[in-house]
C-alpha cells in the first residue's frame, strides 16, 4: 500500500514539475465540501484500491453538504446505485455518507453477501466513527471507517485478534462471568462433602402395595388466550430496497 | 448364672470373633471357623427367646465426660471413649435388659472400612493433607448402632388443581389452551422395617444419610453376631422416634401420590393428608464404623456403613486450599471466556 501510495505521490509530484495540471483518480473518495486535501484524498484512495483489489467489494466516501432532498439512507443508497458503484455481479460495495446538511452520517452495504456480512457490524461501525465526526477530524474518520472495512473483509471481524483479546481483557463480562462459576464451583464442591440421602419413597414400601384407591381427573374448564407474534424490527441492520431496485443495508446516526 | 458367657472354641477353648467376609465365627488361635448353624448347635438355639438379664453376661463402657454408653461382650474391650476421645472409660457389668430383635451383621471389615474411609476422604479437595493422612483413622472402630423399625399402612389423599397447557401458532397469532382440572388421588401403601436412629450420640441426619441397608441380609438377633463389636443400647424412646418416623412416612406417601398425577403442565395441591395406622415397632442392630477425628480443638464424625460402605461426615475445611481453588477455576474461566470472546464475540 505504502509503495502504491509513494508511488503516486511520485508521479503527482512529477507531473506538478510538468506544470501540468492533473486531476488525479479520486473516484471513490467524494468530497463536496472540501473538508480532505488532495494527499489525504488520495491516501484513502489508494487504501480503498487495495481493499477493493483484494476482496472484490468496492468502498465509497462521500461527503456532501445537501441531500437534495433525500434522507440519508436514501442518499447513500441511490448514490452508489446511481453512480456506478459495487464489484461484481452483486454489486458488492459499502458507502459512508457524510451528511453536513442534517449532521448525520449512513453507512450503505450493497450485495447479498456483502449485506448479510455487514448486517450486524454497521451500527458498531457508526458508533466507532462518530467521535471522530464530532470532533471535526473527517479525515480520521474515514481512515477510522476504511481500517474497519478492511478488518472485516480480512477476519470478519472489526478488530484484529489481539485488539479483540485486549478488549475482551478491558471488559468486565470476563471478571463476572469467571468470579460467579468460581463462587458456584467452590460452593458446590464445599457443601457436597457432607454425603446425600439415598434413599427414596419407596425404599421401605413393601414389594406391590401401593394401590390407589380414588382417581379422578374432572375437567372443568378452558381458556384461550391469543397474542400477536411480534415481528422482528430491522435493528440497525435487515435490509431495505432502495428507489433503483436494489437491496441495501446499513445503519446510521447523528454526529 | 448360664454357661452362655462367651463364645469360646470348642476345639481349643479361644474366643470366637465375628468375621464379617464369611459371614461366620473364627478363632483367634486355631483359625477354626464356624457357620451360624453350627453355633447355634453348640451354644443352643434360639437364643433371642432366651435373652434374659441372667443369661447375659456383659460388660458397659460408661464415659465419665460425654455420658456415651456402649456395650460388648468380653471379647471386645474399650480404652477411650469412641465419641469424645476421654480415656476416662470406666468398665462395669452390664445391668438391665438388651433385647434387639433384629440385626445385620457386619460385612466389611475394619482393614476393609479404613481404606474406603481413605479413599473418600482423599477425594476431598477441601479437606487439610494433615487431615487426610492423620493416624487416628486406626481408631475407627465397629459398633452396633440401635434403631427402631416400624411397619406402618399409610393411607394418604391428595387434592388439587391441574392445568394442560398447549400452545400454537395461526398466522400472525400465538395461541394459548390452558385446561383446568380438578384431581383427586387417595391411596393405601404398607411400609417395612423404616429405620429411625435410637442414638442421641449420633447424628440423625448423618444416619439417615447411611441408609439404606440391605434388609435381605437382616437376621434375627443373636449374641454371637456382637463378638469382636460393640453395641450402644438406645437411648432414645420409640414413641420419640415414631413421630420422625410418621414424618418421614407421611412425605413418602404424598411423594408417592404425587408421582401418579402424570400429564399436568401444573399441579397445586388444595390440600394433601396422610395417616399411618398398626405401626409396629423392632429394636434393631445396624452395623456402622465410627471414626471421630479431632481437628483444630473441633470433632468430626464420621460414620461408613458397615454393610454397604457408604460413608458420610462431615470434613474440616482447609481455607488455604479452597482460596485456590476458586482462584484456579476463576483464572482459567476468564482466560476461557476472554479467547471465546474475542473468537466468537
Amino acid at each position: 500500500m505504502v509503495k502504491r501510495v509513494s508511488a503516486l505521490l511520485l508521479l503527482f509530484v512529477f507531473m506538478g514539475l510538468q506544470g501540468i495540471s492533473v486531476v488525479a483518480d479520486t473516484d471513490n473518495v467524494i468530497d463536496q465540501p472540501g473538508f480532505l486535501n488532495e494527499s489525504e484524498e488520495l491516501e484513502l484512495q489508494g487504501i480503498i484500491g487495495d481493499i477493493e483489489d483484494e476482496y472484490n467489494m468496492e468502498p465509497v466516501i462521500v461527503i456532501v453538504n445537501a441531500t437534495e432532498g433525500k434522507s440519508s439512507m436514501e442518499f447513500a443508497d441511490d448514490y452508489f446505485d446511481y453512480n456506478g458503484y459495487g464489484s461484481g455481479e452483486e454489486y458488492n460495495g459499502i458507502l459512508l455518507l457524510i451528511n453536513m446538511e442534517a449532521r448525520e452520517l449512513w453507512i450503505s452495504t450493497t450485495g447479498k453477501t456483502i449485506i448479510s456480512k455487514y448486517n450486524l457490524l454497521t451500527q458498531t461501525m457508526v458508533d466507532r466513527i462518530t467521535p471522530h465526526l464530532t470532533n471535526g477530524d473527517y479525515y480520521e474518520a474515514c481512515q477510522e471507517y476504511l481500517t474497519l472495512v478492511g478488518n472485516v473483509e480480512s477476519s470478519g471481524k472489526l478488530d484484529p485478534f489481539g485488539k479483540r483479546i485486549l478488549s475482551m481483557m478491558k471488559s468486565p463480562i470476563p471478571y463476572i462471568v469467571s468470579l460467579v462459576i468460581a463462587l458456584i464451583a467452590t460452593g458446590i464442591i464445599t457443601f457436597s462433602s457432607k454425603g446425600k440421602v439415598t434413599t427414596t419413597s419407596r425404599t421401605y414400601e413393601s414389594a406391590n402395595s401401593f394401590k390407589l384407591t380414588n382417581q379422578l381427573d374432572r375437567f372443568e374448564r378452558e381458556f384461550i388466550t391469543k397474542r400477536k407474534i411480534e415481528t422482528k424490527s430491522g435493528g440497525g441492520g435487515g435490509s431495505h430496497t432502495g428507489s433503483s431496485g436494489r437491496s441495501h443495508g446499513g445503519s446510521g446516526g447523528g454526529f | 448364672m448360664s454357661n452362655i458367657k462367651e463364645y469360646d472354641c470348642p476345639n481349643c477353648g479361644g474366643s470366637l470373633t465375628f468375621d464379617p467376609p464369611s459371614e461366620g465365627w473364627k478363632c483367634g488361635y486355631c483359625f477354626s471357623a464356624f457357620n451360624k448353624e453350627e453355633i447355634d448347635k453348640i451354644y443352643g438355639t434360639t437364643e433371642s427367646e432366651q435373652l434374659d438379664e441372667e443369661a447375659l453376661e456383659l460388660d458397659t463402657y460408661h464415659c465419665d465426660s460425654c455420658g456415651a454408653e456402649l456395650i460388648a461382650d468380653d471379647t471386645t474391650s474399650a480404652t477411650f471413649c469412641l465419641y469424645c476421645k476421654s480415656p476416662t472409660v470406666i468398665k462395669q457389668r452390664f445391668k438391665g435388659s438388651f433385647q434387639p430383635k433384629y440385626a445385620i451383621p457386619f460385612k466389611l471389615t475394619k482393614e476393609q472400612s479404613v481404606d474406603i474411609y481413605k479413599k473418600w476422604i482423599n477425594k476431598k479437595l477441601f479437606a487439610p493433607t494433615s487431615f487426610k493422612l492423620d493416624d487416628e483413622i486406626d481408631k475407627l472402630t465397629g459398633i452396633y448402632a440401635p434403631f427402631w423399625l416400624f411397619d406402618c399402612d399409610a393411607h394418604g389423599a391428595t387434592t388439587g388443581s391441574g392445568t394442560i397447557v398447549t400452545s400454537w401458532r395461526s398466522g400472525k397469532y400465538q395461541y394459548t389452551k390452558t385446561k383446568h382440572y380438578h384431581v383427586e388421588r387417595e391411596g393405601n401403601v404398607r411400609y417395612e422395617k423404616i429405620p429411625v436412629d435410637a442414638s442421641t450420640k449420633l447424628d440423625d441426619k448423618f444416619m439417615t444419610m447411611l441408609e439404606p441397608y440391605d434388609y435381605k441380609e437382616i437376621k434375627d438377633f443373636s449374641m454371637a453376631y456382637l463378638t469382636g463389636f460393640m453395641a450402644e443400647k438406645y437411648d432414645v424412646e420409640s414413641t420419640e422416634s415414631e413421630k420422625v418416623m410418621k414424618e418421614r412416612a407421611e412425605e413418602f406417601v404424598s411423594k408417592r401420590l404425587r408421582e401418579t398425577i402424570n400429564g399436568y403442565s401444573t399441579y397445586v395441591a388444595s390440600s394433601n393428608s396422610a395417616q399411618l395406622h398398626d405401626v409396629l415397632n423392632n429394636y434393631a442392630l445396624m452395623p456402622i464404623y465410627l471414626l471421630v477425628n479431632q481437628y483444630k480443638d473441633e470433632k468430626h464424625m464420621f460414620l461408613i456403613n458397615g454393610q454397604t460402605g457408604k460413608v458420610v461426615g462431615e470434613t474440616p475445611i482447609d481455607h488455604t486450599r479452597q482460596a485456590i481453588f476458586f482462584g484456579v477455576v476463576s483464572a482459567c474461566v476468564w482466560v476461557i471466556t476472554v479467547l471465546g470472546g474475542a473468537i466468537f464475540g
